[in-house]
């Protein structure tokens, strides 16, 4: 053996001759310690009470048989490295043994006596070296994410004093610009948006990979953000001679999903759906209401372009797979667009797809979770089967405290309030509603609760209180307020429970639509 | 009407240079700090009516003067935008903590940028 430290061996054989046999063997060594136990039982309690730096286990055992006991010492000791020994001569075993996690198989009675302790000599290392390994792994990307970091932090400085500059020329602020000089300058400032748009791809995919992609789900209306965000595109389409258009249903229902990342999402599809469709062509933009029972929503973007085959459909998602027979103008940018966006669908329950055809374009399109108020309120509406007396909405404002200020509240303000609300209620009590903000200078959040009139006092007091309590919350321009009202729930006692809580989620929505009701029961 | 004057507070001289082109021609009058010592003695002497405050700075980083600008009553009131490098997801919850009225990542958008000046101010 090395001469490092003494190893403390666990011998685990009911066998006293085998047993002896090791026992002699290791014996000649110096810089062993043997500890013999006869029983799985004993190897447990052993492993619980003292360190060991390996283990030769017999497969046999009397209270545990064959791999189970391997499975178990593998559970019980994860960082001890295990040698096998059976009497049996089975390579499907001992491959079984080692694939599960054992350094070593030994045949009993097959081995010389020096075969032993180089055998645990080389199990103790081996392991040593795996976890190690692990170790630098994790390390190593690490340093990847926080590099990444580092640079794209870097890269942006340049490229705003590129921006600015840039900017301030095509606006005419650095004297008269020429058409020809608009042209270049044009030319200049889409790159460098390009290039802005390069460093947020990299930032996402280094965030997706260390399980840091934020994304905070609210009841969206997707109309909404699809058309605005087509809006915004419009023009850039004009520029490639390409038709944008918006098909949005009227009447679609909500979905939970994170607004700036559906904008990020569409935006992506579209950009992507340009590049590959030439000039004269269309891209459409579609928002489809749910089939009758589908608790999803669709929004695809279809383009005129020249489709993918079959194997390029497979490969699309994949980080860093760029498509070739993009229309000769457009670049291709990092290849992270499509992954980011099935990181970002996925993280909001949705999938993201792609149907093609080669030579007729295609369609891609993602679904997201539809919203359903009378689903989120059925658990605390409903007590044994049975639908409960009364229900209480609390309602919490969020404004400043100077009323001429028109400005939207800060994202991160609305966030820190939701999460301070979120954790003042019960769980399977109170359900705080997932509004999207509304932008305004004002917001409100709404909380359902099972709740009286008492629980309704109570609840609105816990609320205050932990607001109060909030570092965050401790602004002098932020006004909070809380008050609550509790409403008799129609058919109480009822088992016709799908017409009553449709019912009342909609007398739900229609008090958070309406100020009146509030300004006469403040509390 | 007086001009109304901003404070632009980077280490970068590019980047104040090319703010305070921009803002210039949209009306305002300009001050310059290039650090975090910098900000508040500027501060105090130019009195502006907005601060546009990057984070990465010597001499006391971004956070670091919000705090100091939020501790003196007569600087307290002086609305400030964040404009920095750094990621907001990680970043604009605390500057909004210590106070900051708004954060941009750089490159801004300059009509948003523009927008909010005039709302905040």
């Amino acid at each position: 053996m090395s001469s490092e430290a003494t190893k403390r061996i666990l011998l685990v054989e009911d066998n006293p001759d085998d047993a002896f046999f090791v026992q002699d063997s290791l014996g000649l060594h110096s810089g062993c310690e043997l500890v013999h136990v006869q029983r799985w039982a004993e190897a447990e309690a052993e492993l619980r009470s003292q360190a060991y730096d390996a283990m030769l286990l017999d497969l046999s055992l009397p209270d545990v048989d064959g791999l189970a006991v391997l499975e178990r010492a593998i559970a019980a000791a994860p960082h001890v490295p295990i040698v096998v020994m059976t009497g049996l001569d089975d390579d499907e075993c001992a491959a079984r043994a080692l694939e599960m996690g054992a350094q070593d198989y030994l045949v009993k009675g097959s081995y010389v006596e020096n075969v032993l302790p180089r055998t645990i000599r080389y199990a103790i290392q081996r392991r040593r070296i795996l976890e190690q390994l692990g170790e630098t792994q994790k390390h190593q990307l690490e340093l990847k994410d926080q590099f990444l970091s580092h640079v794209s932090h870097e890269l942006r400085t340049p490229l705003t004093a590129i921006h600015q500059f840039v900017s301030l020329v095509l606006d005419g602020l650095a004297g008269d610009v020429t058409p020809q000089q608009q042209e270049y300058l044009a030319i200049a400032m889409r790159n460098a948006d390009q290039l802005r748009n390069m460093i947020s791809d990299l930032m996402d995919v280094t965030r997706a990979e260390a399980g840091k992609l934020s994304v905070e789900v609210r009841a969206t209306d997707p109309g909404f953000v699809v058309w605005d965000t087509v809006r915004a595109l419009t023009a850039t389409a004009g520029e490639n001679g390409v038709l944008l258009q918006a098909e949005i249903s009227d009447d679609l229902p909500w979905v939970l999903a994170d607004q700036s990342r559906v904008r990020q999402i569409v935006a992506n599809l579209v950009e992507n759906a340009l590049k590959f469709t030439p000039s004269g062509g269309a891209v459409t933009v579609r928002v489809s209401p749910p089939d009758d029972d589908s608790d999803v929503l669709s929004i695809s973007v279809q383009d005129t372009g020249c489709g993918i085959d079959a194997e390029g459909q497979a490969k699309i998602f994949d980080r860093l797979h760029q498509e070739e027979h993009a229309e000769s103008e457009s670049r291709n940018g990092l290849g992270l667009g499509l992954y980011i966006c099935k990181e970002l669908v996925s993280r909001q329950g949705g999938s993201l797809y792609v149907e093609s055809e080669p030579g007729e374009g295609s369609t891609f399109g993602f679904t997201l979770p539809i919203f359903s108020l009378p689903s989120l309120l059925r658990p605390i509406l409903v007590e044994h089967g049975r639908l409960r007396g009364c229900f209480s909405v609390i309602r919490v404002d969020v404004a400043q405290t100077d009323r001429t200020i028109s400005s939207p509240l800060p994202e991160s303000l609305l966030a820190s309030v939701y999460q301070v609300v979120e954790s003042s209620v019960l769980q399977d009590m109170d359900v705080v509603i997932p509004r999207m903000s509304t932008g305004d200078a004002e917001e409100s959040f709404f909380v359902v609760a099972a709740a009286d009139s008492a629980g309704m006092n109570a609840l609105v007091r816990r609320i205050r209180r932990q607001l109060g309590q909030a570092e965050a919350l401790k602004r002098p321009n932020i006004r909070l307020f809380v008050s609550g009202s509790v409403r008799e729930c129609p058919g109480a006692g009822s088992a016709d429970l799908d017409k009553h809580i449709d019912e009342i989620a909609a007398s739900v929505e229609a008090m958070i639509s309406d100020e009146t009701i509030w300004r006469n029961s403040n509390g | 009407m007086d001009r109304r004057k901003i404070m632009i507070v980077d280490d970068d001289r590019d980047i104040r240079m090319g703010l305070n082109a921009r803002l210039r021609s949209a009306g305002y009058d300009t001050a310059f700090a290039e650090d975090g010592v910098g900000a508040i003695s500027v501060a105090r002497k130019e009195r502006p009516d907005l601060i546009l405050l990057d984070i990465g700075l010597p001499a006391g980083d971004g956070f670091v003067v919000l705090e100091r600008l939020a501790t003196n009553p007569d600087l307290a009131c002086i609305p400030v935008i964040v404009l920095s490098a750094k990621d907001p997801a990680a970043n604009e919850p605390k500057a909004i903590e210590l106070g900051a009225a708004g954060y941009f990542q750089k490159p801004a958008d300059n009509e948003a940028l523009l927008d909010a000046i005039a709302k905040y101010m």
